[in-house]
């Protein structure tokens, strides 16, 4: 075995404490942790015998005792205070710094020394962090598979040994029975393409390809791409298919929760330096189709087309909003963080400052505070609120002066920041009309009337220099035809609202008849029936939503997204929000803002992105076939195409797997996940257990993990990690919070892996120790000395982070920097770090890497956790400062012109209510079957999806939850409260998950029976019913480690939700947005 | 059959504002528990930033308190049940912030959902020790084991844990509390007893009524809410309030009418359970009509 001497794992004292040694693989067994916990115990042995201290003396509040860095308990990122005592993490407290926690925060210059008794809010997840830190059942070495896959039979191997093996691929397990000859190939096999410029005349040539429009055509340019780039066909997967990309896509990686900082190590490793297209993330199982729909409704024209598109989306500004709808959206038990939510709306509430509603099939807790509970149909979230926008259109109550304003001069003439296409002119085909298309009569300075064109083409630079030409865009005026440039901040352009006519011979309607038409699809009543209302119900809250000036907001999250049809239900609410044009104003639809990290403002020492010695051109289409249109690939074949493509959505989680296993568009060999867990939170992820228990799909999968999880255990290596108190990350923001922030995780406490050398550095064996060990032994660009650029090494992940710390300091601009820390902050900075060890802590390394003109700046951010504008900064006046600011897209002229690869229909360009269906668009109707209770989930405030399960301070105040059944539907099926039922449905009708490894786990939850559930609904909540992460027994060298049963508690019933009947291996999806369906599963609970 | 009374009737709470730093900054403390050293310097500064933030009121008023004689503090807790979102926030913070072990929960939140579909309502009603003026434990528990419990002279009350051990002590003093879920027993067990490993944060002293206990010490004892007496005597609020997510949990000194407890208990509507014990709670419960909300549970 290749077991070279660039790393060595140090083991420095030999293991003692046989009472709690069960495998030196675990967290409990590591003789490295072993000898920190038993420094730390001698302390405490130390002090049991030593004078008692004065009572008022309260180690916890001294600021020696206390770092601050972020949460990730959930994906909320509240600001925290980590209390340590001896070494050892002990208490966790909300930081007051951040708006997260506080509302409102602490000044930011606020001196360190007077916050020291001062916590924010923290929810329990916050609150039991270190139990995520000190969890018994981590994994502190690299882990490889001991037996079949998923069979949860390991053996400990060095670490070098592991990345080596990556790397040079071979008979890797010959030592499992049934693997004896089969040899996999490695990540040198797999690195084909390595040179960035012959990269990018690949790239470009396979765009050509892709623009050309016929089979024929198409063939021939394949052809030239052949005869130009005969020596190098081998890199590719296929020559005959050059738009594949080179085999370096054959490598992907996909992850779980990532966030800023860990984004750009992850994506500078396998896109910048090894190449591939092929890095994933998770989105679509969160709420996709609320950020796709973000990103469709803020595309800019740009240079001749739409794009420009942010991943993103809006939500209410909690703190002033006088009326909230919330629909499907649940603030204070998810949907980013009942801290802040929670401050802000109890607050206002009990001030009688706001009112709030809710449409939710279940009765949520934030429905205990709402004056009005409207228990909706799920799967219909579209339709009520387009029957909304009905009522407001027809009652007149819609802001005329910001729906009229056609571009950027009309907007600020109208005293708004933001404004819509409503007013454009849009022709049948779906396009928007062109003022070169109109035809105006005009009399010549003869008299004679002459025919000319509304407005010429107009000649215009692009930014590099290059010509594209202008065609204007065209609204109705007073009845006539005006030409405008949306992004002209001079002339002043309205247009007419509501236009159905004739323009020169061209039938058009503007954006908002469009709107209204669909709207108007159905009357109130009948939309009502379609939801499962009262008219009345509507008629009042729409009502109540245009009586508060712009003060109003109803707000959509998973509830929404979540569904076949998430993509149009959001659409629809936030074409409801522009109605009253409650964009960029206090109280209405905000924006996140946040400190750059990646250098690229003006001023910032450090553009990360550009710092790349070779950077590569990563091209080809990717296995999950996004941004792509299948009708431009060299696989065209007509309708159905085999999968779905995804030209409006990316990080589409369900597709990752399924994909794989049927090698569409082409067959993947090395598998890379982080902090994934797909079989557990993807609906039907069950499905992924079958084709990652299968070596011919995927031949090599490697895991970075904290635990043997729930998809980690399927792996071939499992590389421990860092849990969230031990690393660096920076966690950006969220909607909700109005001031612009950028919270900096970074280690609290000693990292509990074991340590490696790497570059001659020491390190713990983490994510980033992964990357840059195999980074070491393939040699790719971008690492080692000068890995930067000319003088800026990247052998520790500090040298990454650490410049991205400085970028923040800079800010926006010059003279935007953060003050320096003062010699007193310099001083409680280290002396609250003496108990990290070097291999994560050492000032004269830091103070290197960023310089004497940053490191004062870089201090004084991490003493606060995070750089956080005041709260009062986020607003001028009633206007929202942080802001959008651009044109909001309410028609979709890119959408109105794409298809679905499976029917070959277009999607609509406008809101519109589509009943949920497969992929076929065929509707759904198991309940005819007897499959008579309709499925939702919840997410309950103790639990995160798949992780939290580790905290026994959680599962103490709820130790397994519940299946939420309506007292009528209990009666009608003879259930009682504390009863048990299966969860059976039309593609699991046995009512298991089948772990592939002799296990199958049933799906088998405790009823309880309440009044607050629409009656047919039932719901559970997410995170309990695990079979990985400590939950059952696993063998590693040779020992049995016995699972904890308190982890194994509860239902999860993700593998009942229902599979695609065309795509077979995964779950019903959302075509536009790519959402997950979680919400639209008809099953039977069977009485156990 | 618990009664409540209501103790004020007041119109509709108005908006004010709470503007912080009106206080001096921190100085000696000049009476703490009997026995402790007048130190002073740990005591938390008064922050001096002009924001509407109740946490940072309450902060102050804190200082405030602690600048005066320990007997002329009067510590209650006000919990405002319209913003209590139930999320056992308060639950883990304690448990945390007192190294509590399994089966002892000094903070808990029942959840209580009434009425029939769709006229839903639902309650959460946070509860702990009440630290009452006259607590009927202390009397029972001190026919058992002399000197186990006793009153502060700021009025929390306070269990002397080398005293106070065993079954039989607990059961009498349980018995005599007319309150559900004060007081707990502690079987000194572990949360991560079984696993592969005890965890380090398990096995920390950690400090109650002015001294560093280890888990050994405590096994046996009786255990209860104190309002955190190592936090508020450093200048410290309780872990409870500081963490609560919808700031539905106010702490202060009635003694000082200045201070945010008071005033929010003077604008108000307030009612405190089961005043027909004659024990005198000090932790009073805000809601706009606090009479009906109780007779949800105890009618």
């Amino acid at each position: 075995m290749n077991n070279k001497t660039t790393c060595e794992v140090k083991e420095q004292q030999p293991k003692t404490r046989r009472n709690f040694i069960k495998s030196s693989a675990f967290l409990g067994g590591s003789a490295v942790l072993l000898s920190q916990f038993q420094w730390a115990q001698n302390l405490f042995a130390k002090a049991e015998t030593s004078t008692l201290t004065p009572a008022e003396e309260y180690q916890l509040a001294k600021a020696e005792s206390i770092l601050s860095t972020v949460c990730l308990q959930c994906n909320t990122g509240c600001g925290i205070k980590v209390k340590v005592l001896n070494g050892v993490a002990v208490k966790v407290e909300g930081n007051p710094y951040s708006p997260w926690t506080m509302v409102p925060s602490l000044p930011y210059k606020t001196p360190l020394k007077e916050t020291t008794s001062i916590y924010g809010s923290l929810c329990p997840k916050g609150q039991s962090g270190i139990q995520t830190l000190y969890d018994p059942y981590r994994i502190v070495k690299v882990l490889k598979r001991a037996g079949k896959r998923g069979e949860n039979k390991w053996k400990s191997i060095p670490f070098d040994q592991a990345v080596s093996e990556i790397v040079n691929g071979g008979k890797l397990f010959s030592h499992v029975k049934g693997e004896e000859n089969r040899s996999v190939e490695g990540l040198k096999d797999l690195w084909t393409l390595k040179d960035p410029k012959l990269a990018k005349e690949m790239s470009d040539a396979v765009n050509d390809i892709r623009k050309k429009k016929t089979p024929e055509e198409k063939k021939s340019a394949v052809d030239d791409f052949k005869q130009k780039f005969a020596p190098h066909l081998h890199t590719l997967i296929d020559p005959d298919h050059p738009d594949f990309g080179p085999k370096n896509n054959q490598v992907s990686f996909v992850w779980g929760r990532l966030k800023p900082g860990r984004s750009e190590f992850i994506n500078r490793f396998i896109k910048e330096s090894f190449g591939s297209t092929n890095a994933h993330g998770h989105t679509t199982v969160c709420q996709g189709s609320l950020y796709f729909t973000g990103y469709a409704m803020s595309n800019q024209f740009i240079e001749g087309k739409f794009a420009g598109g942010q991943k993103f989306y809006w939500q209410a500004d909690t703190s002033n909003v006088e009326f909230l709808l919330a629909i499907g959206s649940a603030y204070i038990e998810g949907g980013y963080g009942p801290t802040h939510h929670a401050k802000k709306l109890m607050k206002n509430l009990v001030e009688k400052k706001v009112k709030i509603a809710v449409a939710d099939p279940r009765f949520s807790k934030i429905a205990s505070k709402a004056y009005k509970w409207v228990p909706i149909k799920p799967g219909t979230e579209g339709a009520f609120a387009l029957s909304m926008i009905r009522w407001i259109i027809e009652n007149k109550k819609y802001d005329t002066k910001f729906l009229e304003s056609a571009n950027k001069a009309a907007a600020l003439a109208a005293g708004e920041q933001s404004w819509t296409n409503a007013s454009w002119l849009v022709k049948d085909e779906g396009s928007f009309l062109r003022a070169s298309e109109v035809k105006i009569v005009e009399k010549g300075p003869d008299g004679k009337e002459v025919e000319k064109k509304l407005a010429e083409k107009e000649k215009r630079q692009t930014k590099d220099g290059k010509q594209w030409e202008f065609d204007a865009f065209v609204v109705l005026k007073n009845g006539k035809p005006v030409a405008f440039d949306p992004n002209d901040e001079k002339n002043a352009v309205t247009g007419d609202l509501l236009v159905n006519t004739n323009v020169g011979g061209i039938a058009v309607k503007s954006s908002l008849q469009l709107l209204y038409e669909s709207a108007a699809a159905h009357t109130i009543d009948e939309w009502a029936d379609i939801c499962g209302v009262m008219p009345a119900d509507i008629n009042e809250l729409a009502q109540e939503f245009t009586s508060h000036g712009k003060k109003a907001v109803v707000d959509p999250h998973r509830g929404v997204s979540q569904h076949t049809n998430g993509f149009y239900n959001v659409l629809a609410v936030f074409s409801l929000n522009a109605l009253i044009g409650n964009y960029d104003w206090k109280g209405g639809m905000i924006k996140l803002a946040t400190y750059a990290i990646d250098g690229s403002k003006e001023g910032n020492p450090f553009p990360i992105g550009k710092m790349h010695p070779s950077k590569m051109t990563p091209f080809g289409i990717s296995t999950i076939r996004h941004d792509t249109k299948y009708e431009e690939s060299t696989i065209f074949s007509g309708y159905p195409a085999k999968r779905q493509w995804y030209p409006f959505a990316s990080d589409i989680y369900q597709e990752v797997i399924p994909s794989m296993g049927d090698a569409y568009p082409y067959p993947s060999k090395i598998l890379f996940t982080y902090m994934a867990a797909a079989t557990y939170s993807l609906p039907g992820g069950q499905t992924n257990i079958e084709i990652l228990t299968d070596l011919n799909k995927i031949p090599l999968y490697i895991a970075s993990d904290i635990t043997i999880g729930e998809m980690s255990m399927y792996a071939d290596y499992i590389f421990p990690d860092l849990t969230y108190l031990e690393r660096w990350e920076f966690h950006g923001s969220h909607p909700s919070i109005p001031q612009k922030a950028q919270p900096v995780r970074n280690p609290a406490v000693a990292p509990i892996p074991e340590t490696v050398t790497l570059f001659g550095e020491k390190l713990p064996i983490s994510l980033e120790s992964m990357i840059l060990g195999i980074a070491q032994k393939m040699k790719l660009p971008g690492y080692g000395k000068n890995g930067l650029t000319e003088g800026k090494d990247l052998v520790r992940p500090e040298d990454f982070y650490l410049r991205m710390l400085a970028n923040i300091a800079a800010g926006d601009k010059p003279g935007d920097e953060v003050p320096d820390a003062d010699d007193e902050e310099l001083r409680t900075f280290e002396q609250a770090r003496r108990h990290l060890p070097k291999s994560v802590f050492d000032v004269e390394k830091w103070k290197k890497i960023v310089g004497d003109q940053w490191w004062k700046k870089v201090v004084y951010i991490m003493n606060r956790g995070g750089r956080f504008q005041d709260y009062e900064k986020a607003y001028d006046g009633e206007k929202f400062k942080n802001k959008y600011g651009q044109l909001i897209d309410l028609y979709l002229e890119k959408h109105a012109h794409g298809k679905s690869a499976i029917t070959g229909n277009h999607y609509p360009g406008i809101a519109t209510y589509v009943p949920v269906s497969d992929v076929m668009g065929n509707e759904l109707h198991d309940e005819r079957d007897g499959f008579d209770l309709h499925m939702i989930t919840f997410r309950d405030i103790t639990q995160t999806k798949s992780r939290t399960i580790v905290d026994y301070w959680l599962s103490a105040i709820r130790p397994e939850n519940v299946v939420l059944v309506n007292s009528v539907d209990a009666k009608r099926l003879g259930f009682k409260d504390g009863d048990r039922g299966r969860f059976v449905s039309k593609t699991n009708p046995e009512g298991v998950y089948d772990l592939k490894n002799g296990v199958k786990k049933p799906m088998i939850g405790k009823i309880k029976v309440i009044e607050g559930i629409r009656p047919g609904v039932i719901a559970f909540s997410l995170g309990h019913g695990h079979w990985a992460n400590g939950s059952s027994d696993v063998n590693v060298d040779g020992k049995k480690v016995k699972g904890d049963p308190r982890r194994a508690t509860g239902v999860h019933a993700n593998a009942a939700m229902r599979l695609d009947d065309y795509l077979k291996n995964t779950c019903l999806l959302d075509p536009v947005g790519g959402s997950v369906s979680f919400y639209d599963t008809k099953v039977k609970l069977v009485k156990v | 059959m618990h009664k409540t009374i209501v103790d004020k009737k007041v119109s509709r709470r108005t908006f004010f504002k709470h503007t912080a730093g009106a206080a001096a900054g921190a100085v000696a403390a000049t009476a703490l528990l009997p026995g402790l050293k007048e130190t002073g310097k740990l005591i938390a500064d008064t922050v001096k930033v002009n924001i509407d933030n109740d946490t940072l009121t309450m902060h102050n008023d804190l200082q405030r308190a602690l600048e005066k004689p320990i007997e002329q503090r009067k510590w209650a807790m006000v919990i405002d049940i319209r913003k209590c979102i139930g999320c056992h926030g308060c639950t883990v913070a304690c448990v945390a912030e007192n190294n509590l072990p399994p089966g002892v929960t000094y903070r808990t939140v029942p959840e209580v959902e009434t009425g029939e579909y769709p006229e839903v309502q639902r309650i959460f009603m946070p509860t702990n020790c009440m630290q009452c003026e006259k607590a009927p434990c202390i009397e029972a528990a001190n026919k058992i084991a002399k000197g186990s419990m006793s009153r502060r002279a700021d009025g929390i009350v306070v269990i002397d844990y080398k005293k106070m051990k065993g079954k039989k002590v607990f059961e009498a003093a349980s018995k005599a509390c007319p309150y559900p879920k004060s007081l707990w027993y502690d079987e000194g067990k572990n949360y991560t007893d079984g696993t592969p490993m005890v965890q380090p944060y398990e096995k920390r002293k950690a400090k109650e009524y002015g001294i560093e206990w280890s888990r050994a010490d405590l096994k046996g004892t009786t255990r209860k809410c104190h309002f955190c007496t190592q936090r508020i005597d450093a200048g410290v609020l309780p872990a409870c309030v500081t963490t609560c997510t919808g700031q539905a949990m106010y702490f202060g000194d009635l003694n000082d009418s200045e201070s945010l407890a008071s005033k929010l208990l003077k604008k108000n509507k307030s009612a405190r359970m089961n005043l027909a014990s004659g024990a005198e709670p000090a932790v009073h419960y805000l809601d706009d009509d606090p009479e009906q909300t109780c007779m949800v549970c105890h009618s």
